[in-house]
């Protein structure tokens, strides 16, 4: 079937859009860059970091789980929409223990490039420096909990692709947390393997690959040269995507 | 609720699609409170017309309010759409009245400036709780009790109010134990903000309005225990710092206030 | 235990607190014990030292260790990232570098030794030898110092900017970058790079050498002062390499007596626990090391650039050889063991640096591409040691089987240091401010000794004399009797 051309409009650029679409789908289709930090192109979405939020017809939205509809009216890159991501990036900085000089996920990092793109200068909120730990148990791959940012994409990825379940969300509020599904809550005593999409899908350095580090000098990380608005998602995946499930 | 009906984790949908659409098992879903049901019972055998002559014109009916707080007589009370405030509180003989929180934690809290306002939806909606608070309540310890209700009650699903209802929580202790400043009122006031516009669900939109309406309509109950009111430089304070170390040695000599 | 260390009644004594003195990276302070005629009886020098890092590296994975640590330091970053890499190279089973990498992390080594020395001498430290110690305080910085040496203080910069050069094209950034991975480096050196480096180098050799002459010239002038001040007998320590020769980025230990006689030499630094034991103090924070075989009392010592110039049989590049033998030259066949001749021999070795970095940059695999040796057998144990600017550093990991580090002790210059510094001040004590009352200027003899160990300790007082200070005379009754203020802006007052 031959779709007719349909269009929404994003800070005043008309751009089309196909059936089924939400606007960040069209948006990046477009390659116009909305922030965001939980959606990725081969997920359901989940609309939980709302890093996102636009206005469409002057009502907030998240662009990841709003279906585009005809005629929309978007606003995206304003001064007020990003002073929210930044305090949405800030809250994220203070929840968890992010501390960027010592991390081997700098430089390519997802919620690093998406506060320089922010403008955040510093976390300006009172840390809350929880309490969590580092899971060192697996020979291939260290999960350390203090970076999680609760974006679920391993939760997905390990469902959903791997058909696996290892990774799930536990507790409430301020205390929800990642957790690993095995007896022990280690991940040595799960069928975790290197191949698996949800090792590759953490957009900070809470999912790492154990001693391979630091091997990329500065200077020629992912977002040492461009902005995260033109380098896109550190899984280099979303260049061109549609819709989940397909590219 | 219907994540939860699923066997799954208690975190609200992305809407749309809505439950009329899409709920329990991805079938179309009726999700209503007992009130709803009960009325529309009523309508359904007295007819609609006695219903719709209660109530204004755009809030036909009546509505449940379950009163309670500084008042003789609390209790639930049915009164048709457009009833002042003024005139619920006589209702149940309230004096005194310094505040009322309307639709609960999460609604709007009313000054004895806008007691004439009318209950209903083109006005001052509400789900039915009515709470009152005299003069002789301390507004700052009701906005606590609520700061600290809705970290309690955070799902912790989206980033604002997962991580936002905490940070006010720990402003407002922070400003009831008199160490705020004129600065995380401003924070507070911005995070509530956030919270409104980026919040997934209704809760997180509305969780943050006891602090925005209250630092807007009873600003004294935050200025009066500030630190200082103006030009403070946010660090840790030194003097009450170094008391600790006095204590411990003894001294009390100049130099030992810094 | 030295005489003045602890007091015999220090309970009939007057009180007298320099602090903060600035230290590394912030606090340090001297009490000095006075009885009712101004004689000392007690001089101590505490420092609050970076043991935090020791604990808060506990259960993280071992291959972030070196990025994470360097961050001890922001003067002399490289070398701790550098002592942490040989130990994770341990770890990995990977302690054979490819000869690129190797050449690579001597280079990045060199550029720190460089800028750190540039700092010290020309930032920190000029001032005091240039002016006198007692020069007005508004005068006594780095900017004096261009205003009335103006080729001179642009060269300190200009070396300084050299030697950061050099670690940003090794490791991304000026300060705190990533270059090593277990068992090599990141990136290899590119044809520009050393193109880059290559054009100023002659400039910055011939610059080197001025400051050789410079300070040679100074300390010489006023002999008699320069070796009296803050002069203590000690042992010392350094690296070797197998030939005797001067190595800063790897070799064995050498210890000698304070008389040149050997002590030990050519030790594996993985078992300096067995040569070097640590001795905690009551009164200060950081520990004492010694030499075991010497015992506590006496088996102190002092690393860095007058150890390691005394320490060597010869230096492997030529310029820096002739100053050597100058040098030792002063101390009639034993060991020079002035304080201010530190500054002496750490000149002789930013020469050598520059040097060194010439021979580097014209060796043909330095550019080379085979940068990461694979490591075999793994290990639980990963030891690192170099020497930092200020002296030998001591890097020691265990970790546990999922690669986390389980415990970690490092040893850094400072430490090493500690005891000499201590003692150094009780002399400069002794000699300038016995029986007198205090004045700004003797403050200052206090900042010097230390100045001339440690620039961490100087660099926040004194580099722009923006630190406040003060010194207070408290009587044993803790009645204030006489007080200094240092204010912010270095304007003294009473």
């Amino acid at each position: 079937m031959q779709l007719e051309e349909q269009t929404i409009t994003i800070d005043g650029q008309k751009i089309p859009f196909q059936s089924g679409q939400t606007i960040m789908d069209a948006a990046l289709a477009a390659k116009i860059y909305i922030p965001h930090l939980c959606y990725h192109p081969e997920f359901k979405p989940h609309g939980s970091c709302r890093l996102c939020t636009v206005m469409v017809n002057g009502r907030y939205e998240s662009a990841c789980t709003m279906p585009s509809v005809a005629g929309q009216e978007i606003l995206n890159n304003t001064k007020e929409l990003n002073e929210n991501r930044r305090a949405l990036t800030q809250m994220l900085f203070v929840e968890g223990n992010h501390i960027c000089p010592g991390c081997p996920k700098t430089g390519n990092c997802q919620l690093q490039a998406v506060a320089y793109y922010v403008g955040m200068l510093s976390s300006h909120y009172q840390h809350f420096y929880p309490y969590r730990d580092l899971d060192p148990s697996h020979p291939d791959y260290v999960v350390d909990f203090n970076r999680c940012i609760l974006c679920e994409l391993c939760v997905r990825a390990s469902r959903d692709v791997d058909k696996k379940n290892i990774f799930a969300i536990s507790g409430r509020g301020i205390k929800a947390h990642l957790i690993i599904n095995s007896p022990s809550g280690k991940l040595e005593d799960t069928d975790f393997a290197v191949g698996d999409k949800a090792a590759f899908v953490c957009p900070v350095g809470a999912i790492l690959r154990k001693r391979t580090r630091y091997t990329t000098p500065i200077g020629e990380r992912l977002y040492d040269k461009q902005s995260i608005r033109i380098v896109g998602d550190s899984q280099q995946l979303h260049a061109g995507a549609t819709k989940y499930g397909r590219k | 609720m219907i994540e939860s009906l699923e066997g799954k984790r208690g975190v609200p949908r992305n809407r749309p699609p809505f439950p009329v659409t899409q709920g329990y098992l991805n079938k179309p879903t009726v999700v209503n409170n007992v009130e709803t049901f009960a009325l529309a019972a009523r309508i359904a055998v007295y007819g609609g017309d006695g219903f719709a002559a209660l109530g204004t014109k755009q809030s036909k009916g009546t509505k449940l309010l379950s009163i309670s707080g500084d008042c003789l007589r609390p209790g639930i009370y049915e009164f048709p759409f457009g009833v002042s405030v003024r005139e619920v509180l006589e209702a149940c003989n309230a004096q005194d009245t310094q505040a009322v929180q309307i639709s609960g934690a999460a609604g709007t809290c009313l000054s004895a400036k806008e007691f004439d306002r009318k209950i209903a939806f083109e006005d001052v909606a509400t789900g039915g709780s009515v709470m009152i608070f005299n003069r002789q309540r301390d507004l700052l310890e009701v906005v606590r009790n609520f700061a600290h209700f809705f970290v309690h009650e955070s799902c912790g699903f989206c980033t604002p109010c997962r991580v936002g209802t905490s940070l006010l929580k720990n402003l407002v202790e922070k400003v009831y134990t008199n160490h705020g400043t004129a600065d995380d009122l401003k924070d507070m006031s911005y995070i509530s903000q956030v919270l409104k516009t980026a919040s997934h669900c209704g809760l997180g939109q509305t969780a943050s309005n006891h602090i925005a309406d209250t630092l807007k309509k009873f600003p004294e109950i935050y200025h009066k225990r500030l630190l200082v009111e103006a030009n403070f430089e946010p660090a840790f304070d030194l003097d009450s710092a170094l008391e600790d170390a006095r204590q411990i040695t003894g001294r009390k000599d100049e130099m030992a206030y810094l | 235990m030295s005489q003045l260390e602890t007091a015999t009644h220090s309970e009939t004594l007057k009180r007298v607190v320099i602090e903060p003195l600035t230290r590394v990276e912030g606090h340090g302070k001297v009490t000095l014990l006075l009885d009712e005629d101004n004689h000392v009886h007690q001089a101590r020098l505490h420092i609050v030292e970076f043991r935090g890092f020791e604990k808060f590296i506990q259960g993280r994975p071992y291959w972030e260790i070196p990025v994470l640590v360097q961050r001890l330091c922001g003067i002399c970053p490289v070398s701790h990232h550098l002592a942490a890499a040989k130990a994770v190279d341990m770890l990995a089973g990977a302690r054979q570098l490819t000869p690129t990498a190797d050449n690579l992390r001597r280079l990045l080594h060199l550029g720190q030794i460089l800028q750190s020395h540039a700092l010290h001498f020309f930032h920190l430290s000029s001032p005091d030898l240039l002016f006198g110690i007692n020069d007005a305080v508004a005068h006594r910085n780095i900017i004096g110092v261009i205003a009335d040496h103006p080729d001179l203080g642009l060269q300190g910069i200009r070396l300084r900017k050299y030697g950061q050069e050099v670690i940003r094209i090794i490791s991304g950034k000026r300060v705190h970058g990533t270059a090593s991975l277990p068992g090599g480096m990141n990136k290899p050196l590119s044809l520009q790079h050393r193109a880059l480096l290559l054009a100023d180098i002659d400039q910055i050799i011939t610059w080197s050498k001025g400051a050789v002459d410079l300070i040679k010239k100074v300390y010489l002038t006023n002999t008699d002062f320069h070796q009296r001040f803050g002069l203590i007998q000690s042992n010392m320590l350094s690296l070797v390499t197998t030939d005797g020769a001067m190595d800063l980025y790897h070799g064995g230990l050498r210890a000698k007596s304070a008389n040149g006689k050997t002590i030990f030499d050519h030790i594996d630094y993985c078992h300096y626990h067995q040569y070097i034991h640590e001795e905690v103090k009551p009164w200060s924070y950081m520990k004492f090391p010694f030499i075991v075989s010497q015992g506590n009392e006496v088996g102190w010592y002092r690393v860095g650039p007058l150890a390691r110039i005394n320490n060597c049989d010869y230096i492997t590049t030529p310029l820096a050889e002739i100053e050597r033998q100058e040098f030792r030259a002063h101390a009639n066949g034993g060991l020079v063991q002035a304080s201010l001749a530190y500054h002496w021999a750490r000149m002789i070795e930013m020469l050598y640096a520059a040097e060194r970095i010439r021979e580097i940059l014209l060796d043909p695999v330095s550019t080379g591409t085979d940068i990461v040796a694979q490591g075999e057998e793994k290990s639980l144990e990963g030891i690192g040691v170099i020497e930092a600017p200020r002296g030998t550093l001591i890097h020691h990991y265990l970790v546990n089987d999922s690669g986390t580090i389980e415990k970690a002790n490092l040893i850094v210059s400072t430490t090493n240091n500690n005891q000499a510094m201590n003692e150094s001040i009780r002399q400069v004590a002794v000699e300038y401010l016995d029986g007198q009352t205090l004045t700004e200027g003797l403050l200052n003899h206090i900042e010097v000794a230390v100045r001339a160990y440690d620039p961490c300790l100087s660099c926040a007082t004194h580099a722009l004399g923006k630190m406040p200070l003060s010194v207070e005379l408290v009587n044993h009754k803790g009645k204030l009797v006489d007080c200094l203020i240092k204010s912010s802006t270095g304007e003294i007052t009473k």
